[in-house]
């Protein structure tokens, strides 16, 4: 496959993955963020009727990269569940098949901003919350772009949905998930199918990759020196 | 009360209602009399004239006749214990229920009858509302959602029961919109439970006037139906003000402000002026350059549109109607309302789009039966002369513009049923029954009905695919709603209204100056300034979902713009402009519009040439942005947006191109990097009707007409839940926006018919696929023309300004992207010489 695209930010080498997730090589891990599992259960509960299928097809996702890059832990930077709502009879089967597919796998979550007010998950998902914080390396992780560790050298995290929009004088793309390299974080783009996203407006020193048809890309950086995040 | 009339027992009803004539100083018209008949007889029916002729009196006195003749012993009178439900009012616009009810009042007062008049809109009090619930007043003046809204509460059904007469005020406002459809379903609930029950509405007159009666009283009325025409021998006087330098005159769709001038002089001219401009932002920049004309005139000029906090549209509006005004500049929001005596001048800015809305508008001057209306007519660029030259020709032939209806929308119905269910719940076959006497959902399918009912129970037709939903429960045949949770949720979200999320405008001090959406305020730094509500405003900063400003000085940094859609072009308008344009190719310019365009034409007949009816005219040239293809079908813009999309997708078919498109009344222009090779006979091929519908519904999903015609579905389905602007905490975790509900539905569930009836709305609506149809049919027909005009000639100039919108491509993204980076290098490069 080549529609990924390896890059090197401060001597890290990392894989940037079309299905939106970022690939360590090094350390043998896949980092995934905001994955909302279970969104479409919350809103079934408040009477707003969204069919199934965003939260397996999140998690085949998942799988598809987990199975390509055979790595031994996955990691995901927040967002993990939706609400407290989300954890219908579903969601559970559904995790517990996941697990059961991928038995030996590490999962680690870092708590993000919907994850907090859920209480334990389930033991038999085997899913470790760790801190957010250093990683390995001096490589920080988290779920929100605030609060990076004084020591990081760079830090993986979500929250922001990130995405943006091309623009010529004579063309304009839709919205595109993108990978946004920023002040030392390399935030990744919700990989939940029943999530949206945030225009950013990328600074000239930021970098970005978008995610298109199947393919990650290098998006041609035209932030100004003056112009500010969104 | 100092005017009673007074009503000696026994005295004839007609009797009464002639003295209270004679005491405003009136005398009932014949077509007032008939309808007070009509009325009597049992008969339901239409009332149709301009505007300020009497239409209100003639619906208004029948009911009250009716009661004289029941009660003809005043001594049994007993203003104590007023009568109960008898007649509803219906007004589309719950700021007009003040001033409605005001001038219900009047007849009511004057015959001192023990009848209560009350409002129940949105802006009433909790407290009147909740004592309305116990015991409706006799005469209830209320909206479409609000009646929605009643038709919850089971315990007023018994009520309803008793009513005699509906009136719907401007019908043709609510026809052929969502409200309208919500409303012929409330209208059928109430028919249901009354079958005698009268059914009046009041209209301006449209071309379809007899589909206007039937939506108003169904398929099968109970009674005799009428169409009673008005007092119709208005007289109209129409100008335009014609800038005295063609030449310099802007052919862009830029505001003509540098007439202000002109306006300012015929402002003084007169006592009281309406000024109409077509968006929001325009009355702004108006009100803005007109006191900058004319510095003293501060106070006494004003300022009125949607946006606008109640309280100072109220006192625009009191302004209006006591004369003290010199002149108001409003956008539609004062097509509507009560007739405002003192207004002698209306003054247009820009096109009306269409004969019907200029002479409503035109109408709401010279607003005694007698009087004559004076209309001036202030053209934004030069080419809108031709549309009045047009509109002109228009009304004098008679061709009024028809409201097309709307065929079964579901998210509608849906939202319905919900209604229905709260209110004491529904026997399936009992309601389905009863919508079919709708003329909406005469045609409704069971299978459609069927989904219908799926939807509202577990959320869709897949019996898998929804697991945990449930809104409405069922019982055999039977359906209810129970669950309080579904219930007050429910209520809040009533209604067919989509706006977007809309924050307060406050001063820091407190007092709200009304709203303007999220999307333009967020993107507002603090100290920027803009125009708001007729002032300069900067801004302080945004708290809790209101944006807080202060008083500035000095010059805008921008101005709000509201969303909402532009008026297209009407067919009967467009045809009209055709023909005007064929007698300028005759060099027959005929009128003091046409004729002040002379310079204009003879450019483009110099650089290109002025199209015949029989002749369809394409221009190419090359720009500093790319390669511009100009069509120019003169159908209206919705007509030409699916055109576009249509052209761009059939010529991507056959080689790789990505092609951005703008549209206006007048045509279409398609940009492209390279150059689109066109000669007549491959134009001709762009037009053809083979294939035509599947290549419109291919071109169609590589635009996002869809995805955003889905957002207002979403919304009245109940996917999309909509507070009113700051006033609850919205729910975090429930928020979504209608473009992702869309493409999850696209993924998950995608024959959902919700997405059906986006794409077939889009289709009905907004591309008006039947219009499209005979435009091509017409363009087939026609001899094309193809020209490399030296320069951007008049015609194309206002498309290459537009703002290009849709995009059809069949490159890939990554080719799209390189080419992107190589154009960004080149642009570069160029400054760095």
């Amino acid at each position: 496959m080549s529609c990924a695209v390896k890059i090197s930010l401060l001597d890290y080498e990392l894989e940037l993955l079309p299905e939106k997730g970022v690939y360590w090589n090094q350390h043998d891990t896949l980092f995934v963020a905001d994955t909302h599992l279970g969104k479409e259960a919350t809103f079934r509960y408040h009477s707003i009727p969204v069919p199934d299928g965003s939260t397996a097809g999140t998690l085949r996702t998942i799988t598809q990269m987990v199975q390509r890059t055979r790595v031994r832990s996955l990691v995901i930077l927040g967002d993990m569940f939706h609400a407290k709502s989300s954890l219908s009879d579903k969601t559970h089967e559904q995790l517990q098949a996941f697990r059961q597919l991928h038995p030996e796998l590490r999962i680690k979550l870092v708590l993000g901003n919907h994850d907090r007010p859920l209480g334990t998950l389930p033991a038999s998902w085997e899913i470790d919350v760790i801190p957010a914080g250093e990683f390995a390396d001096g490589l920080a992780i988290g779920h929100e772009p605030e609060n990076i560790p004084t020591s990081a050298a760079l830090m993986l995290c979500g929250h922001l949905h990130p995405a943006v929009r091309l623009t010529s004088a004579v063309d304009q793309t839709s919205r595109l998930p993108c990978f946004w390299w920023h002040k030392k974080r390399l935030i990744l783009p919700a990989i939940g199918g029943f999530t949206g996203c945030t225009t950013i407006r990328p600074t000239y020193d930021d970098r970005v990759w978008v995610v298109a048809e199947g393919t990650v890309l290098a998006y041609p950086n035209r932030g100004s020196r003056k112009s500010n995040q969104a | 009360m100092t005017n009673t009339v007074t009503q000696s027992t026994g005295e004839t009803p007609s009797k009464s209602v002639d003295k209270f004539f004679d005491s405003i100083g009136w005398k009932p018209f014949r077509f007032q009399r008939s309808t007070w008949r009509a009325y009597r007889d049992g008969s339901s029916g239409l009332v149709h004239s301009a505007t300020g002729t009497g239409k209100t009196l003639a619906v208004w006195m029948g009911p009250i006749l009716k009661w004289l003749g029941e009660n003809r012993d005043r001594n049994k009178w007993q203003p104590k214990r007023p009568p109960g439900l008898r007649v509803l009012w219906i007004t589309p616009l719950r700021a007009l229920a003040g001033d409605t009810e005001a001038s219900l009042r009047q007849p009511l007062d004057r015959l001192a009858l023990p009848w209560r008049l009350e409002s129940r809109t949105g802006d009433s009090k909790a407290s009147a509302k909740a004592r309305q619930l116990k015991r409706l007043p006799t005469a209830l003046i209320t909206t479409p959602e609000s009646l929605s809204l009643m038709l919850t509460h089971e315990k007023l059904l018994e009520q309803f029961s008793q009513l005699e007469g509906v009136i719907v005020d401007e019908w043709h406002e609510l026809l052929g919109t969502k409200r309208g459809v919500q409303t012929e379903l409330a209208l059928a609930r109430l028919r249901k439970l009354n079958p005698a029950l009268r059914v009046w509405g009041l209209s301006a007159t449209l071309g379809n006037l007899e589909q206007a009666q039937q939506a108003l009283v169904g398929s099968a009325p109970a009674n005799d139906v009428r169409i009673i025409e008005g007092y119709s021998k208005k007289r109209l006087q129409l100008e335009s003000i014609i800038p005295t330098r063609i030449e310099s005159f802007p052919w862009s769709g830029h505001i003509g402000t540098r007439m202000v001038p002109q306006v300012a002089e015929k402002i003084e001219s007169v006592n009281s002026t309406l000024v109409f401009a077509n968006t929001r932002s325009q009355t702004e920049i108006w009100y803005q350059q007109l006191l900058k004309q004319r510095p003293d005139w501060a106070g006494s000029i004003a300022l009125h549109h949607g946006s606008l906090d109640t309280s100072v549209r109220q006192w625009v509006e009191k302004g209006l109607r006591d004369g003290t005004l010199r002149a108001v500049v409003c956008t539609s929001s004062l097509d509507l309302g009560v007739d405002y005596t003192a207004v002698d001048l209306v003054i247009q800015i820009g096109s009306p789009k269409g004969a019907a809305r200029l002479l409503q508008r035109a109408g709401r001057s010279g607003h005694q039966p007698e009087a004559t209306s004076q209309l001036a007519f202030v053209p934004t660029n030069a080419i809108e002369l031709m549309e009045l030259a047009a509109a002109q020709d228009a009304i004098r032939a008679g061709h009024l513009e028809a409201r097309p209806l709307l065929r079964k929308p579901l998210d509608v119905l849906a939202q319905h049923l919900v209604t229905i269910a709260i209110g004491g719940g529904f026997d399936s076959k009992q309601l389905l029954q009863e919508v079919r006497t709708t003329q909406a959902y005469e045609s409704l399918t069971n299978i459609e009905w069927q989904w219908v009912l799926d939807f509202v129970v577990r959320g869709g037709a897949s019996l898998d695919a929804y697991p945990e939903f449930k809104r409405v429960e069922r019982k055999g045949d039977f359906y209810q709603i129970t669950q309080r949770r579904v219930r007050t949720n429910h209520r809040m979200n009533i209604g067919t209204i989509v706006s977007d999320a809309a924050m307060h405008v406050k001063y820091m001090k407190g007092k709200t100056l009304g709203t303007a959406e999220e999307s333009f305020l967020s993107k507002l730094k603090p100290g920027e300034k803009f125009l708001f509500a007729g002032r300069l405003v900067e801004m302080v900063c945004v708290r809790d979902n209101v944006a807080y400003v202060k008083r500035s000085k000095g010059t805008p940094d921008t101005i709000p713009r509201w969303m909402g859609g532009r008026m297209p072009l009407s067919s009967e308008l467009s045809q009209a402009l055709r023909h005007k344009l064929h007698e300028a190719s005759q060099k027959k310019l005929i009128g003091r519009e046409m004729k002040a365009l002379k310079s204009l034409f003879d450019i483009q007949q110099r650089w290109s040439i002025i199209p015949a009816t029989d002749q369809l005219l394409i221009e190419q040239i090359k720009t500093r942005t790319g390669f511009q293809t100009f069509l120019f079908p003169f159908e209206g813009r919705l007509v030409h947006e699916g055109l576009a999309a249509l052209i761009a997708y059939r010529i991507s078919k056959s080689q790789k191109a990505t092609f951005s498109m703008a549209c206006n009344d007048y045509g279409i222009v398609l940009q492209s990097p390279s150059k689109t090779e066109c000669d007549p006979k491959t134009a001709m091929n762009w037009f053809s009707t083979e294939d035509l519908m599947a290549d419109i519904l291919a071109s169609m999903n590589c635009t996002e007409m869809a995805k955003r015609q889905f957002r207002q579905v979403a919304r009245i389905a109940g996917l999309i839940q909509q507070g009113l602007p700051g006033s609850r905490k919205k729910a975090k975790q429930l928020q979504a926006s209608s473009n992702l509900f869309f493409d999850v539905f696209c993924e998950y569930d995608p024959n959902n018919l919700l997405l059906e009836q986006s794409r077939r709305e889009v289709l009905d609506q907004q591309l008006e696929a039947s219009r499209m149809h005979s435009a091509m049919e017409r363009i087939n027909a026609s001899q094309i023309i193809v020209k490399e005009p030296p320069r951007v000639t008049p015609l194309a100039f206002p498309l290459l300004v537009d703002k290009l919108r849709e995009r059809v491509s069949s490159e890939t993204l990554a080719d799209r992207i390189a080419r992107m980076q190589a154009d960004l290098e080149s642009a570069a490069a160029e400054i760095g010489k």
